[in-house]
């Protein structure tokens, strides 16, 4: 998973090792995601880094609808973050879950989902190909060594990625912490709230 | 020292050295392994080894208090430093870098020029009365608006130190522990390094509890590893009669080892750059952070010039995730000898002769005596890394054919020696069965869960104490590891002694009544831990954790609290 970096091996191939570091504007290489498509919970189709999470403030989790292990947890907790984040949600901090089948998953069904979870506005499920969504979580870091515990959804990941695009900053933190601790470390990012 | 036979070796295969770092293979590897495309490759041994110089003294700027129950006394030194960000040159093929540096002020409040990558060095005396220790005062002047991985918010560990718990760096910002420990761009905290013998509060201090080399580092909570990638790092030396940094003291006491310019520092940092000379680092790997280009004390592969007699070397592992073994080795890769003298828990009972190699994870330290007297003028010798790592949770294979780190250029006649390594350096008897057999006993399984670290099962959670301590009491505690993972466990406040690893008596360097520790690697192949510690003298929060940092940030943490 090269490919967020490609600007950086592009500079690699065409310049000489004395480059300006006004080139890259001096502050570090841009921090970028890949561009891939995925569809809403109300079958909109949209990009990830322009649509989701350019200039913004993000947290991405993955889960699935029928998952008995990790998602009935993480996702109440999210529901308390979501709900102690309050109106700055959707407006400039929004929520992403993206399913890990999404065979199951259709739109319809995470929208069922969303309201069986007492989900509010400014958190929108997604789902999109298989290649799509590990090529996410490759890039996420939402993924094991061990390819048989990858492989495996019921064993998977519990992270929340979050991260602030303005300022490049991104971190991670465990879905099993309560909504008042992942909000204390999502401001942390987020910094205070944009024009209100 | 350097042994007869290696000394023979020497006189064959001396001459020649390459300028070109052997380690690409590394490098393929990790380029595989990661997100980034490999480094620039960098003409090694170019530049000199940097010795980031101390902090200057200045104005007492808090009163006296040592009368009213506190530290500061006539002896205190007072020191400011800022952290700022700034470029700095790591090579001199590469466009300068953007960092984060800890930087000392003049007794004017001006800032000390020319400065680089590494924070000042402290030197502080150990005591066993109040009033000789240090004040820092931190002002934070980070950019608010910072782009980029780091989080401009910042607290400092001293890493080795025994302090009260308001001066150890806590990580967060909570309510009810009585201080504020983060500061934001614009605040300035005051740290007050008392430099007590552990123990002084029973009456009871222990002059051998004292620690050599250690250092500082930010240690904010979730951001740690982002923040040291980006700089915030520096040495904090610690001597006192017996180690009285004067290879010349008269005294009988003074052990007189290799001082002033024969008194090395040398700090290991694996770092990935892009061809713009920035710093790469990539916030959502969370299996630990490794470089492909090395740095030593903020230089890409430097070399030293040494004269023809003893030196002291002094090892810190500041990388965050990558282990080293440390060789010293001849231009074709024979192994020679190193006297080891200390680890990160301060000088050893006595030293060791003769070692071939030394490995460090992150945080560790290792100390050593090379005698360069009989080697021949114009020798080249490197300080080469024979480990393998392509993956953050383990080090690799041991390699025949390593990294070389720095180049030792020996120069010139054999010259005047007074330093010397006594048969006796610091030596301290060995825990009692009687104290053993009275120790509150804990256990803590350090695991991978669904893609956290955690510690008992319990995801680091500063708000509330895992573990609590009574102040003198000892305490054995048993730490293990799941899931083939290494982890190097850094315990705050007090030195362990290490009772067994994997159920054995453990390697010499770290066997209680020889060495201490404070960073201690479990897991994998190192095995399982049974220590001895007793925390001493100052209550209050403080916590241990895992030193891969990025497992730290991911919650592989605990708060312990002293009462």
């Amino acid at each position: 998973m090269t490919e967020p970096f490609r600007d950086v091996r592009a500079l690699a191939s065409m310049t000489a090792l004395r480059v300006s570091a006004a080139l890259s504007g001096q502050s570090g290489s841009p921090y970028t995601f890949p561009d891939v498509g995925l569809i809403t919970d109300d079958n909109r189709p949209v990009r990830f880094y322009t649509d989701l999470v350019k200039g913004r403030t993000a947290l991405i989790n993955f889960m699935f609808t029928s998952c008995e292990g990790f998602c009935p947890i993480t996702i109440p907790h999210l529901v308390e973050t979501q709900q102690l984040l309050g109106p700055r949600v959707g407006r400039d901090i929004f929520l992403y879950s993206i399913t890990l089948d999404p065979v199951v998953d259709a739109p319809p069904v995470l929208a069922d989902y969303k309201k069986k979870m007492g989900v509010g506005p400014g958190w929108t499920f997604l789902t999109a190909s298989e290649a799509v969504v590990t090529r996410l979580r490759r890039r996420l870091g939402v993924y094991s060594r061990d390819p048989k515990i990858d492989a495996d959804r019921t064993q998977h990941s519990g992270i929340v990625v979050y991260g602030n695009d303005s300022l490049q900053r991104w971190a991670s933190i465990s879905g099993l912490y309560r909504g008042e601790v992942i909000v204390k470390a999502v401001l942390r990012v987020a910094g205070p709230p944009q024009s209100i | 020292m350097l042994t007869r036979r290696d000394l023979l070796k020497l006189g064959i295969l001396t001459g020649g050295y390459s300028l070109v770092d052997s380690g690409s293979r590394g490098r393929r590897l990790l380029a595989q392994d990661g997100g980034f495309a490999p480094s620039p490759q960098l003409a090694a041994f170019v530049q000199p080894l940097p010795m980031p110089a101390g902090a200057p003294k200045v104005p007492a700027f808090l009163p006296f208090d040592c009368g009213t129950g506190g530290y500061i006394g006539a002896d205190t030194t007072f020191h400011r430093i800022v952290e700022e960000e700034a470029f700095v040159s790591v090579h001199p093929d590469l466009p300068d870098t953007r960092i984060w540096r800890y930087r000392p002020l003049d007794e004017y409040g001006r800032k000390v020029s020319p400065w680089g990558a590494l924070g000042p060095t402290f030197r502080a005396r150990a005591a066993e009365n109040c009033g000789a220790g240090l004040v820092v005062r931190k002002r934070n002047e980070l950019p608010e608006h910072h782009i980029g991985f780091g989080v401009p918010e910042t607290t400092t560990h001293f890493h080795g130190g025994h302090h009260p718990a308001e001066y150890d760096g806590f990580p967060e910002n909570i309510h009810g522990i009585g201080f504020v420990p983060v500061i934001k761009p614009g605040q300035e905290y005051d740290y007050v390094f008392p430099m007590r013998d552990p123990g002084f509060r029973h009456g009871a201090p222990d002059r051998t509890d004292r620690g050599s080399t250690l250092w500082y580092h930010d240690h904010l909570f979730d951001f740690t590893a982002a923040n040291v990638v980006r700089g915030l790092c520096g040495f904090y030396l610690v001597f006192d009669e017996k180690d009285s940094d004067n290879e010349s003291d008269t005294s009988s006491e003074a052990l007189r080892l290799p001082s002033g310019s024969f008194d090395i520092p040398v700090c290991i940092q694996d770092r990935r750059f892009g061809y713009d000379g920035q710093l790469l680092y990539d916030p959502l790997e969370h299996e630990g952070f490794l470089g492909d280009t090395f740095l030593v004390n903020g230089a890409v592969q430097p070399y030293l010039d040494v004269q023809r007699r003893k030196y002291r070397f002094r090892f810190l592992n500041g990388s965050n995730a990558r282990f080293y073994r440390i060789v010293l080795a001849a231009a074709n890769g024979t192994s020679l000898g190193m006297t080891q003298i200390a680890t990160e828990g301060g000088l050893l009972a006595a030293p060791i002769p003769g070692i071939r190699h030394f490995t460090v994870g992150s945080a560790e330290r290792v100390e050593v005596v090379i005698d360069f007297r009989d080697v021949p003028s114009g020798t080249r010798l490197y300080f080469e890394n024979r480990l393998q790592q392509d993956e953050g949770r383990k080090p690799g294979d041991v390699l025949s054919r390593g990294t070389r780190l720095v180049e030792l250029r020996v120069n010139g006649p054999q010259v005047t020696d007074p330093s010397r390594v006594p048969a006796v350096l610091r030596p301290f008897p060995k825990i009692s069965d009687e104290e053993l057999s009275h120790a509150v006993r804990k256990s803590f399984k350090f695991e991978r869960t669904h893609g956290s670290w955690a510690i008992n099962g319990q995801l680091a959670n500063l708000e509330h104490a895992l573990t609590s301590s009574d102040l003198n009491r000892g305490e054995i505690w048993h730490l293990e590891s799941g899931g083939g993972w290494a982890h190097p466990v850094h315990i705050h406040l007090e030195f362990c002694r290490i009772l067994r690893r994997d159920g054995r008596l453990p390697p010499l360097a770290e066997r209680d009544g020889m060495g201490k520790k404070e960073t201690i690697v479990i897991g994998d192949d190192f095995g399982d831990v049974d220590l001895f510690v007793k925390f001493r003298d100052y209550t209050g929060p403080y916590v241990f954790h895992c030193h891969n940092i990025e497992h730290e940030d991911m919650r592989m943490m605990a708060r312990m609290d002293m009462r």
